[in-house]
């Protein structure tokens, strides 16, 4: 006999809701194995065949319907069916089969429960006293760890990524300072910034993939203000920054995809002349927290009629393929040809050697400095943070966000500067002959 | 020795000559800018005692009589070093310069002023060297440092005893020398915490540096860094670990030589140093000594890529800076 009223996909998806609401925070895979059981409970199926369908269809209702992570349900439905449909099963008797998926699933979710806290013990081993510890947005396997370790006793401080654009790291910072661990929350472009000080990276996954790769959040990052400089360029210096631009524009070509962060005025200029000399090209603008300055960026862009598309500072790595050029300003340039600019370039630089694509900078030579810092943290303060906070008693640095970050030599391909087109070791033969 | 030397050699030397050649063979003189204070000193007096045969000119005489013969009776002491053959350079390159000079008077006072000069311009980077390099060095650092460099443990000291800086020292010890107990006590005497150990754990303490401070006995063009031998792999495994390395090294040391291995020049110390085969081994009736080499080099040569900076009297630079430097300085002296 037919069923008489299908459950339309609206209804599941309401279902996964409620399992998420009356629920105390399960993940989205476990809540998907709870909606399958209880869908089961009311499922009419009379073949074998009929009731895979309909599997099937609750996961894509699950899929378009719910706000859920996808990687998350897809996972959870192939672990419940290879863990329901064993081959041992009675397929004849539907009503028999049923309930023993059902107490199959059931007796799943209750193994989960078991194995998770198998993680977080696993996990406590690899934690030692003093460490510092980076993860990115919330998930609930490292909260668990976390919160172990610290039962255990162990001592250690946790770096948690804002996590734009659902904050889901700021609920996570909040929740591990409330069990006593030093927590600071920083901006998604800040990873690189902050790696140098890190032990151990822990991250929860969505999905594990075929080849032991993981699919997680994309992310980004948070509020505060950059120091706006006011420069006044001189007439030879607005010459001089025209060279830069033309030398630049022989380097773009046509259908290239370009990456460029924050908003710089050397970069704009060089697209603008590259636009007008009839290239086309099309730009990535990261969206760069906390002044949002490659929001300004891409609709100067647009307005220019270049294809622009502003990016999350946390997609970097995911848009890094598509890329055959990375552009970027810089604020200064050091002793050993290494940059410092806005925050979010290292992080740049770093994805972009990884899937080697050249990166160059565009800046005037005078802001070459006689700085030669060695590490993120040897950067002077008076570089990372605004006046402002400087200026305040009493102001744990370690807790404010930096709005610039140093990009080592090694990962600039050029700098594009109105001396010339210089490779990093360049600019300090330049400086010795200046100096010495 | 020396009379074995001289014979193999030819010619007489100067007494001070002879001295310095016998301190080098013995290895009483530790370190390579050391030695080319001797050297220096060494040179200036043998000068100073020079009279030109008559009828012949100062300049090329002493040049061929004097200089090639005794550098290369040094040489069969102890191999110079490239700091050293650098510094024989510049002072051979001096007095060519002065061949226009009138008088042999005048030109052995420019000589041996230029040799102050020298001393004095080396005594001072070191000394720029030590402020530059100490005030990297910050609170709370865990620094790591190499045997013995005499240059590294002053500025240790300084950043101490002059900038109150808070901060560990790890010695990083190997033989045969183990040089690395004099960098210990000279800490111990400033007061300095400091953890000894041999270069077999370096991989495990390097996890706890933030810092490692290494001296250099040249730097080669292509910006390889000569070392004592270990330093390299010091180098490598804080490149391995992402600590930022400094090499400290006078400007004098860099050289326009390339060397890309540390096979292609280096020294050889005594056998006996790491093995005495009749005392160390049990060695079975039948086998031979000439069975058994063992290989004690005294240089290694670490690439420009583990090196985050030179600290120099001019600044820190890049490793890919030295060849700008070594052609300034040449064009200066032209």
């Amino acid at each position: 006999m037919r069923k008489t009223q299908r459950m339309t996909d609206e209804d599941i998806a309401k279902h996964f809701v409620e399992v998420l609401r009356t629920e105390k925070d399960p993940s989205d895979a476990i809540a998907a194995i709870k909606t399958v059981i209880k869908l089961l409970e009311s499922d009419e199926s009379e073949t074998f065949l009929e009731l895979s369908r309909e599997l099937n269809r609750w996961e894509n209702a699950l899929r378009s319907h719910s706000e859920g992570s996808v990687a998350s349900i897809i996972s959870g439905f192939e672990q419940i069916q290879q863990h329901m449909t064993k081959k041992d099963m009675d397929r004849t008797d539907m009503s028999k089969c049923r309930k023993f998926m059902i107490e199959r699933g059931k007796s799943y979710l209750v193994e989960m429960e078991h194995r998770k806290c198998r993680i977080a013990e696993e996990l406590t081993s690899h934690i030692a006293d003093g460490m510092s510890i980076l993860t990115h947005s919330r998930s609930k396997n490292v909260f668990r760890a976390l919160k172990l370790a610290m039962q255990r006793g162990k001592r250690f401080k946790v770096y948690v990524t804002e996590s734009m654009p659902d904050k889901s790291g700021h609920r996570m910072a909040r929740e591990l300072t409330e069990l006593g661990i030093p927590t600071t929350e920083i901006l998604d472009a800040s990873i690189g910034y902050i790696m140098e000080k890190v032990d151990l990276v822990l991250v929860g996954a969505e999905g594990v993939v075929e080849n032991g790769g993981i699919i997680n959040k994309d992310m980004s990052k948070c509020r505060k203000f950059m120091i706006e400089r006011g420069k006044s360029y001189l007439v030879e210096m607005e010459h001089r920054k025209c060279r830069i631009a033309e030398e630049l524009t022989s380097h773009i070509a046509d259908g290239m995809s370009i990456l460029t962060h924050s908003r710089s005025k050397n970069v704009f200029r060089a697209l603008k002349l590259a636009m007008q000399r009839g290239k086309r090209f099309k730009v990535y603008v990261t969206e760069s927290m906390p002044d949002k300055s490659g929001h300004r960026m891409a609709s100067e862009l647009t307005e220019l009629g270049i294809p622009t598309t502003e990016i999350l500072d946390a997609s970097i790595g995911y848009i890094m393929e598509k890329v055959d050029l990375v552009l970027v300003g810089a604020e200064g340039v050091v002793e050993n040809g290494g940059i410092i600019n806005k925050v979010g370039t290292y992080g740049i630089g770093l994805v972009a050697k990884a899937l080697k694509k050249p990166v160059y900078v565009l800046c005037e030579s005078f802001k070459f400095v006689r700085l030669y810092p060695l590490n993120q943290s040897e950067l002077p303060a008076e570089f990372k943070y605004p006046a402002s906070v400087l200026k305040k008693s009493g102001v744990n640095l370690e807790e404010e966000h930096p709005l610039v970050d140093y990009t080592p030599p090694h990962l600039i391909t050029f700098l594009f500067t109105d001396l010339g087109t210089l490779v990093p070791s360049a600019v300090s033969d330049t400086l010795i002959k200046l100096y010495l | 020795m020396v009379f074995e030397l001289r014979r193999v050699v030819g010619g007489q030397f100067h007494p001070a000559v002879v001295k310095f050649g016998l301190q080098m063979h013995r290895g009483l003189l530790r370190g390579s800018t050391t030695r080319v204070f001797g050297l220096l000193h060494t040179l200036s007096q043998v000068l100073r005692d020079y009279e030109a045969p008559a009828g012949k000119e100062l300049i090329r005489d002493f040049d061929a009589t004097v200089l090639k013969p005794s550098l290369e009776f040094l040489h069969r002491c102890r191999p110079l070093s490239l700091s050293m053959r650098n510094t024989v350079e510049v002072f051979r390159q001096t007095l060519f310069g002065m061949e226009n000079t009138q008088g042999d008077n005048e030109v052995k006072l420019k000589m041996l002023e230029h040799i102050a000069d020298s001393t004095e311009f080396i005594r001072l980077a070191r000394e720029q060297i030590k402020l530059t390099a100490a005030a990297r060095i910050v609170d709370e650092d865990v620094v790591l440092i190499y045997g013995y460099c005499a240059l590294v443990t002053s500025i240790v000291k300084y950043a101490k005893e002059h900038l109150k800086k808070e901060f560990k020292v790890i010695v990083v010890d190997t033989g045969p020398d183990f040089e690395g107990k004099l960098s210990l006590e000279e800490l111990c005497c400033a007061g300095i915490q400091a953890c000894y150990t041999y270069i077999t754990a370096l991989n495990v303490v390097m996890s706890k540096v933030n810092k490692v401070i290494l001296g250099a006995d040249a730097i080669l063009a292509n910006g390889a860094v000569k070392g004592p031998i270990g330093a390299s792999q010091v180098a490598m495994v804080a490149n391995s670990r992402n600590v930022p390395v400094l090499v400290c090294c006078e400007t004098f040391k860099f050289t326009e030589t390339v060397q890309t291995d540390s096979f292609h020049f280096n020294e050889l110390g005594p056998e006996s140093e790491l093995l005495n085969l009749t005392e160390n081994l049990n060695l079975n009736p039948g086998s031979t000594s000439a069975q058994i080499k063992t290989l004690n080099l005294k240089y290694d040569v670490m690439p420009g890529d583990f090196v985050s900076a030179l600290v120099t009297e001019i600044g820190m630079l890049p490793c890919s800076s030295v060849p700008v430097v070594t052609r300034e300085h040449f064009l200066r002296r032209a």
